[in-house]
C-alpha cells in the first residue's frame, strides 16, 4: 500500500509540474487601455509541441495589436484583455483549450491555431459557442462547412493551389511538373488541389511523392521525382522539412527547382536551408516589400519580440485590427459583431487588403518571389 | 544502380544514427533494467549543449565536445537522482512511467530555454559535400558512423574486461546480490545514467547538421532506437548496432520501392514479425530467463 501510495504521489507530482509548464495559459500584458470593464479575447495557439515556433508568431502578431489598441485607449474607452491557451500542437489540446477559454475567461471572439487539423477539431465547439472565430488555417473545409462563426483571415488551400499552378505553368512555363507534400490533412488536401488545378491547366504532374511530419530523411522521395524528369517541384510542407528538404536537394546534387508554398516561405525555413535555398520559388501570404507601411511595421516587430516578422505575425495582427474595428462599430453581442466582421470589405492590412464574402473568406492572393542570396526577391503579386 | 547505392548510402546513415541512439539505450536496460523512454531527449539536450558552446559561446568544437560531454553528463546523473533513484524499488512500470515525466519535463523546460524555432547547426564540416563516382557522401554521415564504430567497441570492452563494467553487470542482474558482495548500487546507477546520457548527447551533437536542432528532434529517433534494440535483441550492444542499421535501411529502401506514406508501417511491420519469428531479436541470449 505505501508503495503504491509512493506512485501515486510521484505520478500526480509529474503531471502537475508538466502542465504547470505545457498547458498553463497566460496572460498577454495589456498596456495602458481605457477605464471601462476589459473586452476579453480568446486565443488559441500551439506554444509546446511541434508547432510551437509557429504559435509564438501568432501571438506576437495579436500581442502586438492588442497593445497598440490599449495604448490609443482601448475599444470606445474599454481596454482589451488578450487571454492564450496552450493546444500542445494537438487536436485533443485545441478542443480542451477552447473549452477552458470558453469556461473561464468568456471571450468575446476567439482566434483559432493556424493548423487546420487543430481548427476543424475546434470547429463543433466553436459552432455551439456561438461567437466569431477568426482563423489561420487554411483547409477549405474550416469555412466550407457551414459554421457561420467561422471567419479565415489567410488565403484558403484551394486558392493557393490555383495560384501556385497557374505561376508553374503560365509564368513559369513548366511542362513536367511533381509534387512532393507532408502527409495530413494540410499537405495531401493542398497536393490533391494542386494536381487538379494542374491538371484543368493541360498540365499531368509527372510523379507525387508525399513523407510524414517528423521524417529525416527525404532521398528516396528526391531521387523519385529527379528520375521523373521533373522540371519543377511543387511542395507543401512545414518549416523544419522544408529547411531539410532543400538541404538535402543540394547536397544529393539534384537539379531540381522547387516552387513551394507556406512552410518554405518562412524566415525559419530559410535560415535552416541558407544557401541551399538559392533558386528556387516561393509562392509567399507576406513580402516586406517596398511599402513602407509594411517596413516600419516589421521593423517593430523585430525590435518588440526579437524575431522576424513573418505572414502568422501579420496574418493575426490584422485579424486583431479586423476584429477591433467591428467591436468598435457593432459592440460585443455575438450576432452583431459576426455581421459586423462579414461587413468588412476592402480593409488594408499588412498582409493585404481583406473582404469578406458570405462564406467567411477575406483574401484571395499570394506573392511569388525568388530566393537569391538568401532573401526573397518579389516576382510578381497574384490575386485570385 | 546508382539511385540504389545512394539509397543504401543514406539508409546505413540513418540506421547509424539509430544505432548510436539504442546503444546508450541498451546501456540502461543492462546497466539499470530500465526502459528509459526519455533517450530521445538526451539526444535533444545534447544537441542543444553543443549550440549553447559552439554558437552561442563561439567555442571551439574540441571545447564544445568536452562542454557536451560534462553537461550531459550532469544531466544524466540529476536525471538519475530525481527521475529514477526514488521509484527504483516500485516496480518495472513505474520506473518507465518515471522516464515518461522526464521526458515531458526535458521537452518543456528545453523549449523555455531555447525557444520553439528550429536552429541551424553545422559543425565541424559546414555544408561540404564529397563526390565519389556518382555518388555523394555528406561527411558527417562518415563521422556518425565511424563514431557509432568506436563507441560500439568501446562499450564492448568496458562491459567485458573492465572492473567498473563487470559491476555494473552485476548490478542489472541482482540488485541485493550485487550489494552483498560489497558494489554500491547508488553509484555505479549514476555513472551508468551518466554513460547513457553522454552517448545519447554524443548522438546528438552528430545528428544536430543532419536533423537541425528542435525540442521534437530526439522523439522520433528515441523510438526508432527503442524499435532497433528490439530487433537487434533485447540488451545485446552489437544487436543494437544491426537492429539499427536493418531499420534505418529498410525505411529507405520502402519508401523508394514501396511507398513513403507507409514506411513506418514498414518498419513496424517488420517489428511484428521479428518478434514472432525471432522473439529474442537477432542477437538475443538464446537460453531462458531463470526463474
Amino acid at each position: 500500500m505505501k508503495r503504491m501510495g509512493r506512485l501515486v504521489a510521484s505520478l500526480v507530482g509529474i503531471c502537475l509540474v508538466a502542465s504547470s509548464l505545457a498547458g498553463c495559459g497566460g496572460q498577454a500584458p495589456s498596456g495602458k487601455g481605457g477605464g471601462g470593464e476589459p473586452i476579453v479575447i480568446g486565443l488559441v495557439t500551439s506554444m509546446t509541441g511541434g508547432q510551437a515556433a509557429s504559435g509564438r508568431h501568432v501571438l506576437n502578431g495579436l500581442t502586438l495589436a492588442v497593445e497598440e489598441w490599449n495604448e490609443k485607449g482601448g475599444i470606445n474607452g474599454r481596454p482589451i484583455k488578450l487571454v492564450h491557451e496552450d493546444d500542445a500542437s494537438q487536436p485533443s489540446g485545441a478542443v480542451n483549450a477552447f473549452n477552458k477559454l470558453m469556461a473561464q475567461s468568456k471571450p468575446v471572439a476567439v482566434f483559432t491555431p493556424v493548423f487546420s487539423n487543430l481548427v476543424l477539431a475546434m470547429e463543433p465547439y466553436i459552432r455551439e459557442a456561438k461567437i466569431p472565430a477568426l482563423s489561420g488555417g487554411t483547409n477549405p473545409k474550416i469555412t466550407g462547412s457551414g459554421n457561420k462563426w467561422m471567419f479565415r483571415i489567410k488565403t484558403s488551400d484551394d486558392i493557393n493551389a490555383k495560384l501556385i499552378s497557374e505561376f508553374a505553368v503560365k509564368e513559369l512555363k513548366k511542362k513536367k511538373i511533381a509534387i512532393l507534400h507532408v502527409t495530413g490533412e494540410y499537405g495531401t488536401s493542398a497536393a490533391a488541389a494542386t494536381k487538379a488545378n494542374l491538371e484543368r491547366l493541360g498540365v499531368k504532374p509527372v510523379e507525387i511523392q508525399s513523407y510524414n511530419i517528423e521524417d529525416k530523411e527525404f532521398s528516396a522521395q528526391l531521387l523519385k521525382i529527379y528520375r521523373s524528369g521533373a522540371e519543377l517541384v511543387i511542395a507543401w510542407g512545414y518549416p523544419p522539412d522544408a529547411g531539410l528538404i532543400l538541404t538535402q536537394v543540394k547536397q544529393l546534387g539534384l537539379p531540381l527547382t522547387f516552387l513551394a508554398g507556406s512552410g518554405y516561405a518562412t524566415q525559419d525555413a530559410l535560415n535552416l536551408a541558407k544557401d541551399a535555398a538559392n533558386g528556387h520559388y516561393l509562392m509567399m501570404d507576406f513580402i516586406v516589400g517596398s511599402d513602407p507601411k509594411v517596413q516600419e511595421w516589421a521593423s517593430k516587430v523585430k525590435a518588440k519580440f526579437n524575431t522576424e516578422a513573418n505572414f502568422l505575425t501579420g496574418t493575426y495582427y490584422d485579424g486583431a485590427n479586423i476584429l477591433f474595428r467591428a467591436i468598435q462599430s457593432a459592440g460585443t453581442e455575438p450576432e452583431a459583431l459576426r455581421q459586423a466582421i462579414l461587413d468588412t470589405k476592402n480593409y488594408e492590412g499588412i498582409i493585404g487588403t481583406y473582404s469578406f464574402d458570405e462564406k467567411g473568406d477575406s483574401i484571395r492572393q499570394a506573392y511569388f518571389a525568388q530566393v537569391r542570396d538568401g532573401k526573397p526577391v518579389l516576382i510578381k503579386l497574384y490575386k485570385g | 544502380m546508382t539511385m540504389l547505392l545512394q539509397l543504401l548510402l543514406s539508409g546505413f546513415a540513418m540506421g547509424s544514427i539509430y544505432a548510436l541512439v539504442a546503444l546508450g539505450f541498451v546501456l540502461l536496460v543492462n546497466g539499470v533494467n530500465l526502459i528509459n523512454l526519455a533517450q530521445g531527449e538526451f539526444v535533444m539536450v545534447g544537441a542543444f549543449f553543443a549550440y549553447t558552446f559552439s554558437t552561442m559561446l563561439g567555442l571551439p568544437y574540441w571545447v564544445t565536445i568536452l562542454g557536451v560531454i560534462a553537461c550531459s553528463a550532469l544531466f544524466g546523473i540529476a536525471f538519475a537522482r530525481i527521475g529514477y533513484w526514488p521509484l527504483r524499488n516500485a516496480g518495472v512500470a513505474t520506473a518507465i512511467i518515471g522516464t515518461v515525466g522526464v521526458s515531458v519535463f526535458t521537452k518543456n523546460i528545453a523549449m523555455n530555454v531555447w525557444g520553439p524555432i528550429p536552429i541551424y547547426y553545422s559543425e565541424p564540416f559546414g555544408r561540404m559535400v564529397l563526390q565519389v563516382g556518382s555518388i555523394r557522401i555528406v561527411p558527417q554521415h562518415l563521422l556518425i558512423i565511424g563514431t557509432t564504430i568506436a563507441l560500439l567497441i568501446a562499450v564492448f570492452l568496458f562491459f567485458e574486461k573492465t572492473r567498473l563494467g563487470l559491476m555494473m553487470r552485476a548490478v542489472s542482474e541482482d540488485k541485493s546480490a550485487a550489494a552483498l558482495i560489497g558494489i554500491k548500487i547508488s553509484s555505479v546507477t549514476l555513472l551508468t545514467f551518466a554513460i547513457s546520457a553522454v552517448f545519447g548527447a554524443i548522438a546528438g551533437l552528430l545528428v544536430a547538421p543532419v536533423f537541425f536542432i528542435t525540442v521534437e528532434m530526439g522523439t522520433m529517433v528515441g523510438l526508432k532506437a527503442f524499435i532497433a534494440s528490439i530487433i537487434g535483441g533485447w540488451g545485446s550492444i552489437p544487436g543494437a548496432i544491426v537492429g539499427g542499421i536493418i531499420l534505418g535501411i529498410l525505411e529507405v529502401m520502402s519508401a523508394a520501392y514501396v511507398s513513403a506514406m507507409y514506411k513506418d508501417v514498414f518498419a513496424f511491420i517488420f517489428l511484428i514479425l521479428m518478434m514472432i519469428i525471432l522473439p529474442r531479436g537477432i542477437f538475443g541470449e538464446r537460453v531462458s530467463e531463470k526463474v
